[in-house]
């Protein structure tokens, strides 16, 4: 039976290069538009990955330096020390900035929920006449209850007339607990001997608050307060520490003791933000590349296009001239030009499913060679792909071949037939 | 009459160059009517063919097929006259290269569309034409002589009232050239009007009517 479907296939077995070339034009423009959303989907799918291993990787890291710092904060606690804002801490020669007594009272009242013993003290260099040299003269009260009277006690307070001897001051003196001394005409006892701490607390002389505020004429003040196995539950909590001592008491310092402690959370925690900053670095200049391959793409994908297309046509037209015999004898035989320009239609509609198919498997070969891995997963990702390249592949065609179609189907079957025949 | 052309004109050209193909030129043939246009090359014998086949529009006068003047129909109503009722062959045979024997012959039905009768017309065309042993074969394997019948199965396979016929046998040697010529007189013998155009006198004694052209006119 003759058909035109026989036509078309008998044309296509016998000019097989021809249909080869139009087979290679579809494949190539194809294997351009679904390689570039192959790659740019690959290049994503990487992306992601990449990108939230990291952030998993930040978010573990985090996880894990939280925990052992709580673990540390368990263990250790660590202790403040509140000062006059303009408390010079570089000269400690320099005359101390005091506080006012009741400020121990207003932190205690406030409740801090970090802080679990409040301590007031004064203290300053003095000279001991009686001995003759110069210590640091430390006057305390003993602790400021926050929670009830019935808190156990960080620190007793010093008895009433009597006095704690820091490690340099009764080793120098040869002083012993139960000794007599006097400092600055007030008689005291000697109820303890410190052992050996280091730096200026071994030349420390422990009195009652009141007495050192009388002897250093400095009535109702302290110097500060120190806050006594602070507990943290988060790191984050340490560092906002400052911040809520600043809110009960203004015009304060809040100095840290166990600044290893803090200077560590300070470490992780800005390496772990420093972490995220790279991670987004990471993403920024990724989606970059992305906008740069996307933009190599958004000229590829058309140039890709329009090149399959021009080639596509150029051959339809040879086609075209190639078979002008044929056309103006099928038209003198009574063949519409309709028919025959669906005869080339068609033909280009068979070259672009095949084409299609050659293009896109060409294209996952491709991102399979240039994005292993991804590439799979990206053909996976994009479902529809396959058939939108099919689709796109017929409009190019048809669009690249209704000229030469139009152009067989206006053919004059006389004029044909007398060139031909000249 | 199958077909009548009446004062047909048809020019070629322009301005000193112009060339008149037609020149008021009439020509009918009747139902089992065989007539030979006889004629030296460039005197429009060819012109006339197409003009009377519906092929070329005449600038002048009248042509009637079957009935109708086939150009004032549109194009596609055209097509159709000349699938039902003519059938052409060429001097150059004109046959699709990539087609075997017997699709060449059926490539007629694919116009007029007799499918399930053009198969079994279609084999015994080429019985006729003593083509069965090529029937699968190539315009490129055969001879001359073969093409020319190929061509000549194929102009007959729809049975047209009217089969127009250009220097069928310019290029065949004496025994195929023979050949086409008795296939012609059967044909217009089954009832057909056949014009044959030719410059050859050897066919005027087999034609039933000869016809003279010179110079786009018919002299005889």
């Amino acid at each position: 039976m003759m058909t035109l479907r026989r036509l078309l296939w008998r044309e296509i077995l016998h000019r097989r290069l021809h249909f080869a070339g139009c087979v290679l034009a579809v494949a190539a423009a194809v294997a351009c538009c679904a390689g570039t959303v192959l790659l740019l989907r690959s290049f994503d799918l990487q992306t992601e990955s990449i990108l939230a291993d990291k952030r998993q990787a930040s978010a573990d890291a985090w996880a894990q330096f939280q925990d052992e710092m709580r673990k540390d904060m368990l263990k250790l606690g660590f202790n403040l020390m509140i000062l006059h804002r303009e408390h010079n801490l570089s000269d400690p020669e320099a005359q101390a900035r005091t506080l006012s007594e009741d400020y121990a009272q207003k932190l205690a009242q406030a409740k801090p929920n970090t802080i679990n013993h409040v301590l007031p003290f004064l203290q300053q260099k003095f000279w001991w006449p009686e001995r003759n040299r110069w210590v640091t003269l430390m006057g305390t009260t003993g602790e400021v209850y926050i929670k009830s009277s019935q808190q156990k006690p960080m620190l007793q307070a010093v008895p009433q007339g009597g006095a704690i001897l820091g490690y340099a001051i009764h080793k120098g003196l040869a002083l012993a607990e139960g000794d007599m001394i006097e400092i600055d005409k007030r008689t005291f006892r000697v109820r303890q001997c410190l052992p050996k701490r280091g730096f200026d607390e071994d030349e420390r002389v422990y009195v009652p608050l009141r007495a050192a505020q009388e002897m250093l004429k400095r009535p109702a003040q302290i110097t500060g307060i120190l806050a006594v196995n602070c507990h943290c539950g988060d790191p984050e909590d340490l560092l906002n520490i400052r911040s809520e001592v600043a809110r009960v008491l203004p015009d304060t310092q809040v100095i840290e003791h166990h600044s290893k402690l803090l200077a560590r959370a300070e470490v992780r925690s800005k390496s772990a933000r420093e972490a995220d900053r790279e991670i987004e670095r990471q993403a920024a200049t990724r989606a970059e590349l992305r906008r740069s391959r996307l933009s190599y793409g958004a000229l590829l994908v058309p140039l890709g296009a329009l090149g399959g297309a021009i080639i596509l046509a150029l051959l339809t037209f040879e086609n075209v001239n190639r078979r002008r015999m044929e056309i103006g004898i099928l038209m003198a035989l009574g063949l519409t030009g309709g028919r025959i320009q669906a005869v080339f239609l068609a033909k280009a509609g068979v070259s672009a499913l095949v084409g299609a198919l050659a293009g896109y498997a060409a294209a996952l070969a491709g991102v399979a060679t240039w994005a292993p891995g991804a590439g799979g997963l990206a053909a996976l990702a994009e479902p529809v792909l396959p058939l939108a390249c099919a689709g796109g592949a017929i409009l190019l065609s048809l669009a690249a071949s209704w000229a030469p179609a139009q152009l067989a189907a206006g053919m004059d079957p006389a004029v044909v037939l007398l060139q031909e025949g000249a | 009459m199958v077909v009548t052309g009446s004062d047909l004109v048809r020019t070629y050209g322009q301005g000193d160059r112009t060339v008149r193909a037609l020149d008021r030129v009439s020509l009918a043939a009747d139902a089992g009517e065989f007539v030979v246009v006889r004629g030296p090359s460039g005197c429009g014998k060819t012109t006339l063919l197409l003009t009377l086949g519906g092929l070329l529009a005449p600038q002048g006068g009248h042509v009637e097929l079957a009935g109708q003047d086939p150009y004032a129909l549109s194009p596609q109503r055209r097509a159709e006259l000349r699938a039902t009722q003519v059938g052409f062959v060429f001097q150059q045979f004109y046959l699709v290269p990539y087609l075997s024997v017997r699709d060449n012959v059926l490539c007629a039905a694919l116009a007029a569309g007799n499918a399930s009768h053009a198969q079994r017309r279609a084999d015994e065309l080429i019985e006729q034409m003593g083509l069965t042993s090529r029937r699968d074969h190539r315009p490129g394997e055969l001879s001359t002589g073969e093409k020319q019948r190929t061509a000549l199965a194929r102009a007959m396979l729809n049975r047209p009232p009217l089969l127009l016929a250009d220097e069928p046998t310019g290029n065949l040697d004496e025994a195929s050239a023979q050949a086409v010529m008795d296939a012609l007189r059967q044909y217009a013998a089954s009832g057909a009007a056949v014009v044959l155009v030719t410059h050859d006198p050897r066919w005027d004694r087999q034609a039933g009517r000869t016809v003279r052209m010179e110079y786009g006119r018919v002299v005889e």
